[in-house]
């Protein structure tokens, strides 16, 4: 991915060092929408039409990050935090208020047409197939759109049997399919073209357990073979834990995390649980940088913040307390993490020290 | 880029065909519907002769190429018609994903090929109106010829009127009654001689919303009426540049598009 594509010449090296190998890339994102003042009847419509009336929803508030080739990030946030407006910006949907996107170096909304050619972008809420006809058709449909050859159609297709079976609902009319099948076909529809970059929205939600597993078995496998460059939002945290190697999480519009999943536990500082057994009961309760959970027999459990104390420290206090003959490390479930990280975040409370902006980021890892 | 175009109508055709009798029934209602229409022009014709100075044949020249033109566009721009749907559920990101045009991808998406029946209905009317008028000299045989060209060029008028209007919701979303004023009533009125209209509608009707320049202007010259033969040339202009027009807007307003809540 180096080598011939690299221009002659970086202007701006501090810039262009930072986001070297980004595909995608949110430049002080911010989108505000206005919302008009609801009047009723055709005089209002045209009221409504004139004046600029209205209250600011700002829904993407100053958002900056690169996502490098390869990467699979999950996008974490509650209803409303303003994940679809992100991806619907990077997608070039919506127009930023202020800021820029760059996918492969270009603006999606500038250069709308040659950058959606090399996107794949999938909506888990709706279909982008044609309703009354076979899957078939809205394949080979696409195929022409996106001027996949023959041959090179006939190879996805084998491909997307093996990988989502679509082969047996092939000819079937979209509408009679089931939830996951109609998944499955949106996700070989998004991947015909073999796009560099995909955004998924939501691709799990409503799929039961074989479905959903299904999904990231695919996904994991063209992230991992063709090294397609993932955007995923979900509110499914297996979906984080399995598939994610980078988390950013947004908040009322701001990001409030971007980094791997055990930083994540550690920026929050959600307890780490430990449960030690010891070779006889021990009668104190033992008393360290932690909260006792429970305390049975011989068993004890306590939980204890990562960001102050780490996990050998415990067990060498604990071990004070007598011989330990076993060890249970429970980590925090990450769906209280991130719930933890959503009531932190509250409006206009923007704690500098967790979120770290993409080129802090890149500097920590060198 | 035309051979997509194909290619989307005849995947929408053959999902139209999934219901087959529903077709065949719109062709048939659509085509009678029509008719009854013209019927009742000709039943008022009978009566007094003449409406606006134009006879039955007269009028029939101007009233089946407008029914084309109307039966053309609500064939292939059904998805345009019906474009508040996009707009209300979002739907227009979809285009928007889509490495064309989005005007193509949406025309591409659904045709309503009963509307036909209308079209074929105003082919019958300007075929039986225009053998009259050539027979009896009023009409050349060339002039013929250009009104059916017209018919087929006024296509656009309706086209870039519900363009205009689609391209309005990006920024109103609620378009439905607007079409009604920009789109149906215009084009309605153009079925018959402009000359029944007082001036300011006449005039509004050969400006801001030209469907005069579908039949009226044109045929007013070639039937001796009124008007030069600057008429001949100066309406496919004004027919092209309005559809240019409509779509400068369209793009303009695209640009606008805001989408929606999840």
């Amino acid at each position: 991915m180096t080598g011939a594509q690299e221009p002659a010449a970086a202007p701006g090296a501090s810039r262009e060092a930072a986001s070297v190998g980004a595909i995608v890339e949110a430049i002080h994102l911010s989108k505000v929408f206005r919302v008009a003042k609801d009047r009723p009847g055709v005089l209002g419509a045209l009221r409504g039409l004139v004046s600029r009336e209205g209250r600011d929803i700002t829904a993407v508030d100053d958002i900056s990050f690169a996502i490098d080739t390869g990467e699979f990030v999950g996008y974490l946030g509650p209803n409303g935090a303003g994940k679809s407006t992100t991806i619907k910006m990077l997608a070039g949907i919506l127009h930023p208020t202020r800021g820029e996107v760059r996918v492969e170096g270009k603006s999606p909304q500038r250069q709308r047409r040659e950058v959606v050619r090399r996107l794949g972008v999938v909506f888990g809420q709706r279909t982008q197939a044609w309703w009354d006809l076979p899957v078939r058709d809205t394949l080979e449909l696409l195929a022409a759109m996106y001027g996949v050859k023959p041959k090179e159609y006939r190879a996805s297709l084998k491909r997307f049997d093996e990988l989502l079976e679509i082969g047996a609902f092939l000819d079937v009319p979209v509408r009679k399919l089931s939830l996951g099948q109609r998944m499955r076909a949106d996700l070989a529809a998004a991947w015909l073209h073999r796009p560099p970059v995909v955004f998924l929205d939501e691709p799990t939600v409503g799929l039961d357990a074989v479905a959903k597993r299904r999904v990231r078995e695919f996904l994991k496998e063209v992230n991992r073979q063709e090294g397609t460059t993932i955007l995923l939002t979900t509110h499914d945290m297996d979906d984080i834990e399995v598939l994610c190697s980078r988390v950013m999480v947004i908040n009322h519009g701001r990001l409030v995390y971007d980094g791997d999943l055990t930083g994540l536990r550690r920026a929050v500082g959600a307890p780490s649980e430990l449960r030690v057994e010891f070779a006889a009961p021990v009668g104190e309760p033992p008393s360290g940088p932690w909260t006792l959970v429970a305390q049975e027999g011989a068993a004890v459990t306590v939980a204890f913040d990562r960001s102050t104390v780490t996990a050998a420290e415990v067990i060498s206090r604990l071990s004070r307390c007598g011989d330990i003959r076993d060890v249970y490390m429970a980590e925090p479930d990450i769906e209280r993490v991130i719930e933890a990280l959503y009531r932190q975040e509250g409006p206009g409370s923007h704690h500098a020290g967790q979120s770290r902006p993409p080129v802090d980021r890149r500097r920590a890892l060198g | 880029m035309i051979a997509l175009y194909l290619r989307s109508v005849q995947a929408a055709l053959r999902a139209k065909m999934q219901y087959r009798t529903d077709f065949l029934t719109g062709l048939v209602l659509y085509g009678v519907l029509s008719a009854t229409d013209f019927l009742m022009v000709a039943a008022i014709l009978a009566r007094f002769s003449r409406i606006g100075g134009w006879d039955v044949y007269e009028v029939g020249l101007l009233y089946g190429m407008a029914s084309i033109a109307m039966g053309l566009y609500r064939t292939f721009g059904a998805e345009l018609h019906a474009f508040e749907r996009y707009l209300v559920y979002g739907e227009f990101d979809a285009l928007l994903l889509r490495p064309w045009p989005t005007l193509l991808t949406l025309l591409g998406r659904s045709v309503e090929p009963e509307r036909l029946g209308a079209v074929l209905q105003g082919a019958v009317i300007l075929a039986v109106a225009g053998h009259r008028l050539v027979e009896t000299g009023a009409l050349s045989p060339l002039g013929l010829a250009y009104v059916a060209a017209g018919s087929l060029l006024g296509t656009l008028v309706p086209l870039s009127l519900s363009l205009i209007t689609a391209a309005a919701g990006f920024w109103v979303v609620r378009i439905g009654d607007l079409q009604t004023f920009t789109m149906y009533a215009p084009v309605t009125a153009s079925h018959y001689p402009l000359t029944v209209y007082p001036r300011w509608l006449r005039t509004l009707l050969t400006s801001a919303l030209p469907v005069g320049f579908i039949n009226f202007v044109p045929v007013q010259y070639l039937l001796g009426k009124g008007g030069g033969a600057w008429a001949l040339w100066v309406s496919p202009l004004v027919v092209v540049g309005f559809a240019l027009l409509a779509y400068g807007f369209w793009r303009l307003g695209e640009r606008h598009y805001q989408s929606t809540g999840t």
